[in-house]
């Protein structure tokens, strides 16, 4: 018996060992386990939604200033008579603000200078200039703005890309090389200016607005006008008498943004009121203000697209929801007493 | 201060403090109780006994058996497989401790009752598990995996010449870092009911919208807590309305479920009937004043 033990002692007692060893390895990776995670449900956390706007100081505020443009029909325009603003901009503006809870009469817009997009001033002819919340004002989106301090852009929501303008009856333009040696007039902060220096083309780039560049090219002093087409087929559909719209066919696309600047809460919920707009098959709003602006343009403005009619795409912004707003990879919109009467409402129509 | 103290209740704090803080007691005394009986069955032979063990060996079984049941209640659902973890490790160390002399009655509380436990628990919550490992919740899918699979390794005694650090070092972390996180979770908790006033305007000026917390409503004023920690006294006569915004509902972070439960939610949640989270949002609980 003794030498059984003895034999069969230190195998045992090496499993018994290498047993305990087992067990405080499972022990420490146990506590690890439960304190690491206990600790990183404590501190990592989404903001939700209202979190977001307690951040972006939209709480307690009475109005959003909106810069716009205000001489480019169809996209932002500004009736001289009235005052009233409207247009493809206008109505994404509205879109923009309905979700961050304002109402159509507690949205103000200004009207900005091309140039003071990225610094977000606006004036209301009273006083020193206004710091604007938002920038909608066909902005594109370029790298070379995003470097900018203080110039920070939401996920596009318009698609369209540079085009030419002219008289009624000029020579067919298909590309920009038509215009080598002519005088084209463009805004100076465009980014149509380079590819149109690059064709050879004699750039008159000194405007502030581009409707300054009208006068010019029914006088003769230009030939031609190059910008995005989206607002080139505003002016055509104005006066398709006077003008005449051409496709150069250049391939890159232009990306209009809204322009949040250092708010980083408000540009996460501009991108989120995009998203829903986007990817919630009951929002229409976009397609309606596509349809309500720029579809009307198109006929006037022959081959050349006014811009893409679908919405481009949006990054899903990270939030925490209840589980019924997350229905099926979808997030809706928590339902204000407004949207609720106005889904009433275009429901019967 | 003394405005709070004057019109908040006693009694008010206190249900405060035991609504929020009524998750954390068992978490305190049933880790206590593993590493304590660990650490008995790891020296029993050898080594003098601790304060830690002691504590450990003179609790009763019905106090160990009440806080499993009122950690089972109180726990969200994602840490109920660590609370089965620890459950498990005191039933099979005191079992050991217990019966020696009886190696298969050891055998099977130690080995075969944590695997069987294990596998209900698979079967419960491996849907969960894929969810959170789609979604790159990877925290939540590791506290729902690896519990089960390290429970049958925890019901035996550690190496004796560890077993003193090993178990003492965690009891005594949190026995000295405990009273910081109750304060922590306490301070957050919310006292006073937030609400929005609109206040009386001219016509055609856009009226005054003030949020804050009601501390106490008497017949002349309406004294409320703003969110900068300022104290407003605004009189009865120039509210136009007032409307109870609801305050920052506990929205979870996981939308991951396990058979239609959230993981983030207690089995108390369940059960007590609460009034769903408002769908709409009062425009003046945002600070806009509403449309008459």
């Amino acid at each position: 018996m003794p030498e059984e033990d003895s034999t069969e002692a230190p195998r045992g007692r090496l499993f018994r060992h290498w047993g305990r060893a087992a067990r405080l390895t499972a022990l420490l990776i146990a506590l690890a386990l439960v304190v690491g995670t206990g600790l990183y449900f404590w501190w990592q956390s989404e903001p939700s939604e209202d979190d977001l706007k307690t951040e972006a100081m939209l709480t307690g505020k009475s109005q959003l200033l909106v810069g716009v443009l205000g001489d480019i029909p169809g996209i932002g325009y500004r009736d001289p008579a009235t005052g009233v603003y409207s247009g493809f901009d206008i109505d994404i503006a509205y879109l923009v603000a309905e979700d961050l809870g304002f109402r159509p009469n507690q949205v103000r817009f200004l009207t900005i200078e091309n140039e003071d997009r990225g610094r977000m001033l606006v004036n209301d002819g009273q006083g020193p200039p206004l710091a604007a919340d938002l920038v909608v004002a066909s902005y594109s989106i370029t790298d070379e703005r995003i470097q900018k301090q203080h110039v920070h852009f939401s996920a596009p929501y318009l698609e369209t890309e540079q085009s030419v303008m002219t008289l009624k009856g000029h020579a067919p333009v298909s590309d920009l090389s038509d215009l080598a040696g002519k005088p084209v007039c463009t805004l100076t902060t465009a980014t149509s200016s380079s590819p149109a220096g690059q064709a050879g083309v004699l750039v008159k780039g000194n405007k502030t607005k581009i409707s300054d560049c009208l006068p010019g090219l029914l006088s003769g002093e230009y030939d031609a006008v190059t910008t995005d087409a989206a607002i080139l087929a505003g002016f055509v559909h104005a006066r398709p008498d006077l003008y005449e719209h051409h496709d150069i066919g250049l391939v890159a696309s232009e990306m209009y943004g809204i322009n949040t600047g250092d708010n980083d809460a408000l540009r996460q919920l501009v991108n989120l009121a995009l998203y829903r707009s986007r990817n919630d098959p009951k929002d229409t709003r976009w397609e309606a203000a596509y349809d309500r602006n720029l579809s009307p343009e198109q006929p006037d403005s022959g081959r050349q697209p006014v811009a893409i009619n679908k919405q481009p795409k949006v990054d899903e912004v990270r939030i925490r929801q209840w589980p019924w707003e997350r229905l099926a990879g979808v997030m809706h919109a928590p339902l204000t007493a407004d949207r609720r009467r106005r889904r009433g409402v275009s429901s019967g129509r | 201060m003394l405005l709070l103290v004057q019109n908040v209740g006693p009694l008010d704090l206190i249900s405060s403090l035991v609504i929020t803080l009524m998750w954390v007691p068992p978490v305190f005394i049933l880790p206590g109780q593993a590493l304590g009986l660990l650490f008995l069955a790891s020296t029993r032979e050898t080594g003098p006994e601790s304060w830690l063990s002691r504590t450990a060996d003179r609790t009763p079984d019905w106090v160990i058996a009440v806080t499993v049941m009122w950690a089972a209640t109180s726990w969200q659902l994602r840490f109920v497989p660590v609370l089965v973890m620890v459950t498990l490790m005191i039933v099979g160390l005191s079992a050991r401790l217990r019966n020696p002399d009886r190696p298969q009655l050891i055998k099977a509380v130690c080995v075969g009752l944590p695997l069987g436990v294990a596998v209900l628990e698979y079967l419960w919550f491996t849907p969960a598990i894929k969810a959170a490992f789609a979604n790159g919740e990877v925290a939540l899918a590791l506290i729902l995996l690896l519990p089960p699979l390290l429970a049958p390794l925890l019901t035996g005694p550690i190496p004796a010449r560890v077993a003193r650090v090993a178990t003492h070092a965690p009891a005594a972390g949190a026995a000295l870092l405990g009273p910081f996180l109750l304060v922590a979770i306490f301070l957050r908790a919310p006292i006073l009911p937030p609400v929005a006033l609109q206040l009386n305007a001219d016509p055609g000026v856009l009226p005054k919208v003030v949020l804050g917390s009601v501390v106490t409503v008497d017949d002349t004023m309406t004294t409320l807590l703003d969110s900068d920690g300022a104290v407003r006294f605004v009189p009865n006569g120039q509210v136009a309305t007032k409307v109870l915004c609801p305050g920052e509902e506990q929205i979870p972070n996981s939308a991951v479920m396990a058979h239609e439960w959230s993981v983030e939610q207690s089995a108390l949640e369940w059960l007590l009937p609460s009034r769903g989270p408002q769908k709409e949002t009062d425009p003046r609980c945002e600070g806009r004043p509403e449309e008459p």
